[in-house]
């Protein structure tokens, strides 16, 4: 990986770690509050689909992290990983 | 007999793994303690997994939706922080493992900072999360055994087991304490014989028998309630004096259990304390390369997030319309098995939640051998690597039998209430630790003197404010705030070394390159 690169994925991460707080704000925080009402939709309460909707949008970030940024990351001493993101042992 | 024989089978099936881990294994230090950095990402995955998996996620999680509501759902959102962290923290953790050759969590602490001070005031904090955590496994392991069979007849020759009490001849004792003996002891020798290797085995048909036990334990309820509707419906409308409908599907509950201070701070809490526990930590350190991270990182958080908001909320939820009354919030799954399951089907689920107990239990009591061993005996009592491979893993074996005996016969005291205010404090305390990893991991600022002097007063506040009356402050009550208390002393953990670390000496540049470069 080159310099480059390695400052795109740096910035990338730190989108992702900002968005992640966001979502914690929202999912956690003062953002519950918007929705801590006695409702029903669809006959799930509208709290648990806003904790299970953060959650989703939580893992999201994480695989999209996952495919973009770690999957290709060159471990030092290793030739890199293969196409299953596998970083095979240098020289084997 | 049937949940005696279905016991026997699991625990049957679960030695004869450790067993097989044993003789695959080398009696070396690093195969005993980290698999010798050779775990797949299958058995890292579920490993972590079983390890973060105690039995309260089992009994105690339920309970407290049945008690507070639907609230508790926002707690489960630190699983997805936990698994981020696998590979955030644990990523780095692998390569200065490997590259340094590191067995324990104080191990790169203490080389970090050149500091013995530091190797043991974490291994002190691990200790102080340990030993009341495998107490609370060993005496959940009692409970269970004593609920399963509390209906059992069963008269074979000398053996008896009646009313809840075992007879072998002369002896006789309770099945809770037969329970947690029984469970201990397994737990004790497989840990004992195959060390890591043997512990990341059991986890993951343990750690698979859990998630089968969560699951299928919602899917049941969802069917007795008819469909997923019907449960929130039914949910909805539960009240009390006092409590009309809709309280339950609110925040902070009917029970006022939770605040949305405290959502914020515990979940904090408890993903940032399990996932630097040093359990954990030397679940990354016998990673076999960072794939096997990343890939548990994905397998963790979307598997267990759904094992938490699949069954564990239908369980909690649902348990609380079928059952209104029960006297213990926490026995609500056990009564929805027992109520509306057959036997045999039954005792196979309270083996799930034995393995969650004895798949915690066995990987703390395994990191506390290795923090005793390496932390201590290596470096002060046999200085200078005086200490040979077999003899390290045979002082191992000695500390684990000692602290599971030690953890037994707590666990059999009739009155163990301070031990759980120990176990409830633990990941807190656990959470203490997380600053140490700031320096050589993130922050080249950080000194020895800032990180001793925030690990100090994180854990006097901790104490402090988890227990103001022993302190004669009688201002607060627990938790001032709303906040949790070990999010107060995290956050004086980290002024503290930042603070003190402004005016102190950063480690050697040499020190300081060699760990924050080349991953």
């Amino acid at each position: 990986m080159n310099d480059e690169n390695r400052a795109k994925n740096k910035k990338l991460f730190r989108i992702l770690l900002l968005l992640f707080a966001a979502s914690y704000l929202m999912s956690n925080g003062p953002g519950v509050l918007l929705v801590n009402r006695p409702v029903l939709l669809a006959g799930i309460p509208l709290l648990y689909l806003w904790g299970l909707g953060w959650a989703v949008v939580q893992i999201g970030l994480i695989l999209y992290a996952y495919f973009r940024i770690w999957r290709h990351e060159i471990e030092p001493g290793t030739t890199g990983p293969g196409v299953s993101g596998k970083a095979e042992e240098a020289g084997s | 007999m049937t949940p005696l024989i279905v016991i026997l089978l699991y625990l049957g099936i679960t030695f004869s793994i450790g067993t097989y881990a044993w003789w695959r294994g080398r009696v070396t230090a690093d195969d005993y303690y980290i698999s010798a950095r050779s775990q797949g990402y299958l058995v890292t995955a579920l490993a972590i997994m079983a390890t973060f998996f105690s039995s309260f996620a089992m009994l105690g999680a339920p309970g407290m939706l049945y008690k507070g509501g639907i609230g508790f759902v926002f707690f489960m959102l630190n699983v997805p922080i936990c698994g981020a962290l696998i590979w955030i923290i644990g990523r780095p953790l692998w390569s200065l493992g490997k590259r340094h050759g590191y067995i324990t969590p104080s191990d790169l602490v203490a080389d970090y900072f050149s500091s013995d001070t530091l190797r043991v005031l974490v291994a002190l904090l691990g200790f102080i999360y340990i030993i009341p955590y495998a107490v609370i496994q060993f005496k959940g392991g009692g409970y269970l055994f004593e609920v399963i069979t509390r209906s059992s007849d069963v008269h074979l020759g000398f053996f008896t087991l009646v009313q809840g009490k075992i007879s072998l001849g002369p002896f006789n004792i309770s099945t809770h304490d037969f329970g947690a003996v029984l469970l201990a002891s397994i737990t004790m020798v497989y840990t004992i014989m195959g060390g890591m290797r043997a512990v990341c085995w059991t986890d993951v048909f343990q750690g698979g028998l859990l998630v089968i036990g969560m699951i299928v334990g919602g899917i049941i309820t969802i069917f007795i309630l008819g469909g997923v509707a019907g449960l929130f419906g039914q949910a909805a409308a539960v009240s009390t004096p006092g409590h009309p409908a809709g309280e339950f599907i609110t925040l902070p509950g009917p029970a006022g259990m939770f605040p949305v201070t405290m959502i914020f701070t515990f979940v904090l809490v408890a993903s940032f304390g399990t996932m630097a526990s040093p359990g954990q930590w030397m679940r990354y350190y016998s990673a076999k390369n960072p794939d096997a991270l990343r890939k548990s990182m994905i397998i963790f958080a979307v598997v267990l997030t759904a094992c938490y908001f699949f069954g564990t909320t239908f369980i909690g939820l649902g348990g609380r319309v079928l059952f209104p009354e029960l006297a213990q919030a926490d026995t609500v799954y056990l009564v929805i098995l027992e109520k509306y399951l057959p036997l045999v089907l039954a005792s196979f689920f309270v083996t799930t939640i034995m393995a969650a107990a004895m798949s915690t239990a066995n990987g703390n009591l395994h990191a506390l051998s290795a923090l005793i061993t390496n932390d201590i005996y290596r470096r002060f009592l046999r200085p200078g690597g005086k200490a040979g491979q077999r003899e390290l893993v045979w002082v191992g074996r000695t500390v684990i039998t000692a602290a599971s005996i030690v953890s037994l016969w707590i666990a059999l005291q009739p009155d163990i209430g301070m031990i759980f205010k120990l176990g409830m404090v633990s990941i807190a305390v656990s959470m203490q630790m997380f600053p140490s990893l700031i320096g050589p991991l993130f922050w080249k600022g950080a000194t020895r003197a800032g990180t001793v002097a925030g690990i100090i007063l994180g854990m006097a506040v901790l104490l402090v404010t988890f227990m103001p009356e022993k302190f004669g402050i009688t201002a607060f009550g627990i938790s001032p705030l709303g906040i949790h208390y070990g999010f107060w002393g995290f956050t004086f953990n980290l002024a503290a070394l930042y603070v003190v670390s402004r005016f102190t000496r950063p480690p050697s540049r040499e020190t300081v390159e060699r760990f924050h470069t080349g991953y």
